[in-house]
This record gives C-alpha cells, sequence and structure tokens, in this order.
C-alpha cells in the first residue's frame, strides 16, 4: 500500500486498524455499544490487507478474554474488546492475568459509556484497571485510541502483563482523519513455554507473583513516557493547574479556545490515569494551590493525587454522576475560575421514545404473554427484547443471563413462603440464552423451579448490529462455523417441556403458553421452555421471505384504543379527528398480526399479490 | 483508498470568526455574491452586496445534523467529514447509535476546523441541517444566536425550508433522497464551508455505486431552489 495513507475513520475502527498495523494474530470479543464496531472492523482489515488473523465473536466475554489470553501465553500479540459491564463478565481472568502475567502482548479494549447511553451502569474500566493493578491508557481521540494500540502491546511485552486500553463512546463513534500504516508481520511462531509455578500459580506461587506485580506497576508509575503532558499557561492563574483525561480533555481544549483561554491557565492531558506517574503526582501537589480534576467517570486521578488542593467529582466540584459534556465542564470551569457564569442551555425535554420496529416478532410475542397471564411477573433481560417494556411484558432487567435466575428465585420466594405463587414467564434473546443462558436453565432445573422460559429467538444479536450467534454457523470472519443449536442445549439443560412457534401466529402462541403453564404447574412437572421463533425483519432477505398483507381498520373501530396502548407497534396512530386508528402505510410493513389484536375484529389484513 | 488533500492556493485560506457574528445576523459567505434572505427572525432580505473579489470560505465550522433513525442523517455526516478533508481541514464528528433504528431522534456533529473534541456545546453550532421538522425542537437550542436552521419540510417558519421530500417524488426517487436534496438546499444557499463542485465529486467518489444517480440527482435539485 501506498505510505501515508490517510483516512476518515470511526474510533473503533481506528483502533481495530491498530491492532492490525501492531501485528496481533487473535482478536476475540463479544458485541456491546459502544465497542462492537471494533471487532467487525478487524475482520474487515484483516481481509483488505491480507493478513492472516483469527477474529471471533466469542460467546461472552470470559471466553473470549481467556481466548485471547491463551495466543498470548503462547508467545503471539492478541486483542480483546468488550464494553465495560463486558469486563465485568471477564473479571475472573482478568484480574488473574494480572498475577501470571503474559509473554506476546496482550490489549484490553474496555469501552466505557458515561451517561449512560446504553447501558446498565456508568462504571469505570479505569478504576478496574486499578482493582487488578493494570495500566491503563486513556484516549482522547480516534487518533490517539488508534496510536495507544501499539503503544499498549509494547508496553504489555516490556512488562509481561495486560494493558487496557478505555476509550469512551465518544470516542469511538467520533470520526476523524487517521494515518494507514503497512501491517507488521511479527515472525513468532506459537510457543508455549511450561513454567506450572507461573501458569498454574496455586497459592504458594500467588505472594512472590503479587510482589512481582507491585514491581511492575512501581516502574510502569517511573516511566517519563507517561508522564501527563503541559500545555503551560501564561501566569494569567498563577498557581491553578487543570489535569484532564479522555476525552474530556478533548472538550476542555476546545472550551478553552472558545473561552479565549488556551495558553493562558497550566493544562495537564493525563494519558495514563493508573497508574498514576509518581513524579507528576508530587511535583503537581508541591507547585500549584488549586488543582481542578475533570475525568469520567469515577474520580480515578483524583483519587490517586491524595491532596486537599485537589477538586474533582470526589470533592463534589465536578458531578459525580453522568457524561461530562461540554456544557457540563463550562460551568465547572467558570466557577473553579472565577470567571462570569453563562446561563445553561436546558434542552427542551420529550422526544421520540425508542420502541420495537413494526413487525418485529418480539412485540408479538410480548402481547401473547401479556394476554395470556395478566397477572404474570416477566422477569427479562439485555437486547432489543428489552424495550417489551413498553408493552408491560418486561419487569426486570438487570445483566446477562440474570432473568432466568431471577425466574427462579421468584419462584422459590413465593412457594418457599408458602404463599400461592403467580405466573412466572422470563424472557430471554437468542444470543443472551448462549451468552449466559444455559447454567441459568440448568440451574432452574435442578432446583426444581416452576416457570415459563420463552427464548425470542431472532436468528441474529440485534440491538448491536447484528452479529451472528452460535446458531448460524458463520464466522466474524464469513467463514463457515459449527452451529449449535438452542434447542440441543435446552434439551441438556434436563428441561422436559420443549416447544416451537412464531409468534406471529398469536392463538398458536397463546395456546402454547397455556399448556406450559400447566405443566409447569403440575406435579410432576418442572420449568418449561418455548421458542418464539421469526427472524429479525431489519434483514432484508427475511421482509422479502414472508408473506405482506394490505392493512386497513375498517368502521368496525372503536377507538378502545387497545391495539394502540397494549400492542403499541409505530403504525398505528390515533387520527385525532375521528377518533378512530390509521394505519401509516409508510410505516407497516404489512406483517399482519394486528389483524389478531383488535377486540373488535376492525383490523383487516388483505394478502398482497 | 486514500483521500489526497487538494492543495489551496494561499489566497483562499482565511479564517472567519465565527464568534464576532454572535449577536448579529451573519452574513452567510457566499462565492459568487451576497445573499437574499434573513436568518433567524425572519427580517427582510438584504440587498446584494458587490461579489466578493476572492472566494471566502470559512476555514472553522461547527455544525449539526438533525433527524430520526433511517433519514440518512449519517450519509450526510460523512460525506461532510470527507468533503472538509478533501479540502485538508481538520475535522472531526460525533454520530448516536443503537437507539436509532427504533424510532429515536438523533443529532450528529460535524466540526471542520483544529477543533480536538467531537461534540458542539449548546449555543455554538454555526447551522444546522434537519432532516425533519420532528426533531427541530430537540434541537434547535445547539445553533448559535442567528445560527442558521436548514429544514427540510414544506411547512414555513423562522428557518430556511426545502420540500426535500416533494423534490424527491417529482424525479421519481425514494424518500430517503430528501437528505441530498437538503444537503444541496444548503450548500446552494452559501452555508457551508464547501462549494456544490467539491460536494458532487465527494458524493460521486463516496457513496455506493447505486444509490450515486440517485444522490446526485436530488442534490443537484436542491442546489437549484431558491
Amino acid at each position: 500500500m501506498k505510505k501515508n495513507q490517510h483516512r476518515i475513520l470511526m474510533g473503533n475502527e481506528a483502533m481495530a486498524r491498530g491492532i492490525i498495523e501492531a501485528g496481533c494474530t487473535l482478536a476475540a470479543s463479544y458485541p456491546g455499544t459502544p465497542a462492537s464496531e471494533i471487532l467487525q472492523a478487524v475482520a474487515a482489515f484483516a481481509k483488505e490487507t491480507g493478513v492472516s488473523i483469527h477474529a471471533e465473536w466469542s460467546v461472552n466475554e470470559k471466553v473470549a478474554y481467556e481466548t485471547a489470553l491463551a495466543n498470548a501465553m503462547a508467545g503471539r500479540r492478541a486483542a480483546v474488546s468488550m464494553k465495560q459491564v463486558g469486563l465485568n463478565v471477564a473479571s475472573d481472568p482478568f484480574l488473574r492475568s494480572a498475577y501470571l502475567g503474559v509473554k506476546g502482548g496482550l490489549i484490553v479494549i474496555s469501552a466505557d459509556d458515561p451517561g449512560p447511553h446504553s447501558s446498565q451502569t456508568e462504571q469505570d474500566s479505569r478504576f478496574f484497571a486499578m482493582f487488578a493493578k493494570v495500566p491503563v491508557l486513556d484516549p482522547s481521540s480516534p487518533r490517539e485510541a488508534k496510536d495507544m494500540v501499539r503503544t499498549a502491546l509494547e508496553l504489555s511485552e516490556n512488562f509481561e502483563l495486560p494493558v487496557m486500553l478505555r476509550p469512551t463512546t465518544r470516542v469511538c463513534h467520533a470520526r476523524q482523519t487517521v494515518n494507514l500504516s503497512p501491517p507488521e508481520i511479527l515472525d513468532r511462531p506459537a510457543r508455549f513455554e511450561k513454567n506450572p509455578g507461573r501458569w498454574c500459580a496455586t497459592p504458594q506461587f500467588v505472594r512472590e507473583l503479587h510482589q512481582q506485580l507491585n514491581d511492575k506497576i512501581e516502574k510502569i508509575a517511573g516511566e517519563p513516557d507517561f508522564s501527563p503532558q503541559l500545555t503551560a499557561g501564561d501566569d494569567s492563574f498563577p498557581g491553578v493547574a487543570l489535569v484532564a483525561s479522555g476525552v474530556v480533555f478533548a472538550h476542555t481544549w476546545d472550551l478553552l479556545e472558545d473561552l479565549g483561554l488556551l495558553g493562558r491557565v497550566d493544562l495537564y492531558q493525563v494519558t495514563m490515569p493508573y497508574p498514576l506517574n509518581g513524579d507528576f503526582a508530587h511535583r503537581l501537589t508541591l507547585h500549584y494551590q488549586r488543582i481542578l480534576v475533570l475525568e469520567e467517570t469515577y474520580p480515578v486521578i483524583e483519587l490517586q493525587l491524595k491532596s486537599e488542593k485537589v477538586q474533582g467529582r470526589h470533592s463534589k466540584t465536578v458531578p459525580g454522576q453522568g457524561e461530562l459534556t461540554p456544557e457540563v465542564i463550562r460551568g465547572v470551569l467558570e466557577k473553579f475560575l472565577g470567571l462570569p457564569e453563562t446561563p445553561a442551555a436546558t434542552p427542551p425535554g420529550g422526544g421520540v421514545r425508542p420502541t420495537l420496529c413494526a413487525g418485529c416478532g418480539h412485540r408479538a410475542a410480548f402481547y401473547a404473554i401479556r394476554e395470556t397471564f395478566p397477572g404474570g411477573i416477566f422477569p427479562s433481560d439485555i437486547g432489543c427484547y428489552t424495550l417489551g417494556m413498553n408493552l408491560g411484558a418486561v419487569d426486570t432487567c438487570h445483566c446477562m443471563g440474570a432473568g432466568i435466575n431471577q425466574a427462579a428465585g421468584f419462584y422459590h420466594a413465593y412457594a418457599a413462603g408458602g404463599d400461592e405463587v403467580p405466573p412466572i414467564v422470563a424472557t430471554i434473546g437468542d444470543s443472551t440464552f448462549f451468552h449466559a443462558g444455559v447454567p441459568a436453565l440448568m440451574n432452574g432445573v435442578i432446583h426444581q423451579a416452576r416457570f415459563i422460559l420463552v427464548i425470542l429467538d431472532n436468528a441474529t444479536t440485534a440491538m448491536t448490529g447484528h452479529q451472528p450467534t452460535p446458531e448460524q454457523g458463520v464466522t466474524a470472519m464469513g467463514q463457515p462455523a459449527r452451529p449449535v443449536f438452542i434447542t440441543d442445549l435446552v434439551r441438556a439443560c434436563g428441561v422436559q417441556f420443549l416447544r416451537e412457534c412464531d409468534p406471529y401466529d398469536i392463538p398458536g402462541f397463546m395456546s402454547i403458553l397455556q399448556e406450559a403453564h400447566h405443566y409447569s404447574r403440575a406435579p410432576e412437572g418442572g420449568v418449561a421452555v418455548v421458542i418464539a421463533r421469526h427472524p429479525c425483519i431489519l434483514d432484508k432477505k427475511v421482509l422479502a421471505g414472508q408473506p405482506v398483507y394490505e392493512m386497513c381498520v375498517t368502521e368496525d373501530c372503536s377507538g378502545c384504543r387497545h391495539c394502540l396502548d397494549e400492542f403499541e407497534c409505530p403504525a398505528l396512530t390515533l387520527n385525532e379527528a375521528t377518533e378512530q386508528v390509521v394505519i401509516d402505510g409508510v410505516r407497516c410493513i404489512g406483517c399482519g398480526v394486528c389483524s389478531h389484536v383488535c377486540p373488535a375484529g376492525a383490523i383487516e389484513a388483505k394478502r398482497k399479490e | 483508498m486514500g483521500i489526497c488533500p487538494i492543495p489551496l492556493p494561499q489566497s483562499l485560506k482565511r479564517e472567519i470568526d465565527c464568534r464576532e457574528s454572535r449577536g448579529h445576523r451573519p452574513r452567510l459567505p457566499r462565492p459568487y455574491g451576497g445573499w437574499e434572505r434573513g436568518l433567524g427572525g425572519g427580517q427582510g432580505p438584504s440587498a446584494p452586496g458587490p461579489p466578493p473579489k476572492e472566494s471566502i470560505l470559512p476555514m472553522k465550522q461547527q455544525i449539526i445534523i438533525s433527524g430520526l433513525g433511517g433519514l440518512g442523517a449519517l450519509t450526510l455526516t460523512r460525506l461532510l467529514a470527507e468533503a472538509a478533508a478533501a479540502l485538508g481541514l481538520e475535522v472531526i464528528t460525533s454520530e448516536t447509535h443503537g437507539m436509532a433504528q427504533r424510532g429515536g431522534a438523533v443529532i450528529s456533529m460535524v466540526k471542520v476546523g483544529p477543533f480536538k473534541g467531537p461534540l458542539i456545546p449548546a449555543g455554538s453550532a454555526d447551522l444546522g441541517l434537519f432532516l425533519t421538522l420532528k426533531t427541530l425542537p430537540a434541537h434547535r437550542f445547539y445553533l448559535k444566536p442567528g445560527g442558521a436552521a436548514f429544514v427540510n419540510t414544506a411547512t414555513p417558519g423562522d428557518y430556511f425550508h426545502v420540500d426535500g421530500l416533494a423534490l424527491s417524488a417529482q424525479l421519481h426517487l425514494p424518500p430517503v433522497a430528501a437528505n441530498l436534496a437538503l444537503l444541496g438546499y444548503a450548500v446552494g444557499k452559501g452555508g457551508l464551508f464547501c462549494g456544490a463542485d467539491l460536494l458532487e465529486k465527494v458524493i460521486g467518489e463516496k457513496t455506493p455505486e447505486r444509490f450515486r444517480e440517485m444522490n446526485l440527482q436530488a442534490f443537484q435539485a436542491g442546489t437549484a431552489v431558491e
């Protein structure tokens, strides 16, 4: 390829390019916003450059981490990527790998989501790295994120321990021109050197390994390359220092420029928030009287500075929750620097609530569940189907795979208390089921809980961008994979009642749910599983392959709003003047399901030729 | 597929400080002369002055692109970014992902010039492209006082508007082409950091083959709207 190529890349794509250029031979991931595009781009760049790399969508983040780890143990460079809560799933191998270390470099990309925009917590992966004693780099832009991939891998190999790269949503999904270089081909055949004292590390070896880890961290904290960089002021604000990291540094830079203060107040960019350079921490608290730390989302840098002169999230000078947007930072800066405060612009409330797409099979399934069990408890899980909240058919959403365990827990709560047990119908998606559903289902069967599990199988991992599940039999690189089927897994868990149905057939589906309920309450019964199978209609091939109906609402519509409130399809709208329901021809995909919904039978479906 | 920045003669590189026009009705720089319509408070047209001696293109510009999922906001974001890169300008953009296809409102931001961060603070955007009137109330507060709003709608109001859907229908193009019509309209009004010729080149090179003809037609129709 030509030298010095430039291309506009998304932050995730830039990191993927970095992974390829630095000679990684294995990349593993599980989809999660905002990190999902990383592995997709690794596969795309691998094809474009002809580089040989094993890139996989692993079943979950713990699996991804351990797979990548072994590549690094065998002396080859590896990358694992996930969203911040995925790190929770991978926490067991992550924490252990700091002690045992690696031979080839291992980069752990954990993408945070301040706000959050699409996550169940706002946790800070840098804090996790501090807990694990793993160094972490904090990029402020797509360009920096790409460069830091190589830095992380080199550091990882120099010190033989994993290194984390922590982008946030605004870096992952920003686009910027970056330099492209040809990929480095490292001539390193896989070589696993046996060393049970290290790689098995039973307790008697751990104390020594911990000592080594502590020494490594201390050395890294002394590396001048990772000392924060200063953009010096002109003494307009003597004794004052601003310390920022990540995209918050970039916002702060633009804000200072806007306020005419760039180059007038001392501004430090921290690229390695942990371990914070020891010399820097010492000099900072010695030479300045007032120090403001701007970082997301937990006070990682602030806590390492250990001085009363330091203000930040911990000292409540900076809000302790929510994203540090430019508007929020501006308010904090104006107060801290004693500038006139501009009134905060309040964004108008309201907006369009997200909802399942018109024609989504999940909507039909949730409607059927609600209609069959009006007094039921509905533990659920994470995915597009969480939007079943809008239909009143999702009562809990905790973390991957939790819905099934909660269903069992609710059963034991009511049954052991001697109370009448309401119907319990848990829902889980296909990808989520592969991720964490199997141990949960198995446990429910073993301990004789009684509930219904509906597996919502739309043949994809939809919310994060339609990545393949193990059932599809295709890899991240588009090669054939050996498929594993949900029905086989369900039977292997010991389930004795298993049915499948297309949820579009609402009456059929409802009768199967009734059967399932009778089974779960019968003396010899237990956990009943129903698979609701209808592929995601955002796939054009699926749409082309299913019957299309011409939908219309007849004069029999009484304006009872049952379809609007209980079915909630975005193609159903109310004509305010006539107080009757009208079908929005642009949004309707002609699935025909709403014809089952109207109590007056006023919605008609005519098969289109 | 790399981008080779087009070297510009020195005279074209003049920085326009967009902050100077805060509180005043900004003059939208036009490559070929004055401009016709008032901005913001619906004030009447000003008499066009003599055409400027050189082309004045702003070196720093902050643009928001607002719409609902599926209306093509991301396409416009990427085209504007590629246009900036083609001019040798620094650019950084931000996007909303995920919930967009589930009917939510989306906003993208394009910052042309030496910015470090991808977000535009409220009250700082020089102009906004609104793919539907529905999201104007939600996102308008990002515009600076006097910042121009270009809206794809048939309904007149205190903004520039073009009926992109009607234009697309006239040309027998699908409704989604309205986004390119809106872009063409904004360029035609002299609102953007780049001209129509460069954008046509970028559309030709950077949009998928099967949409190219449609995109160019919609774009050109937009530039011709009064």
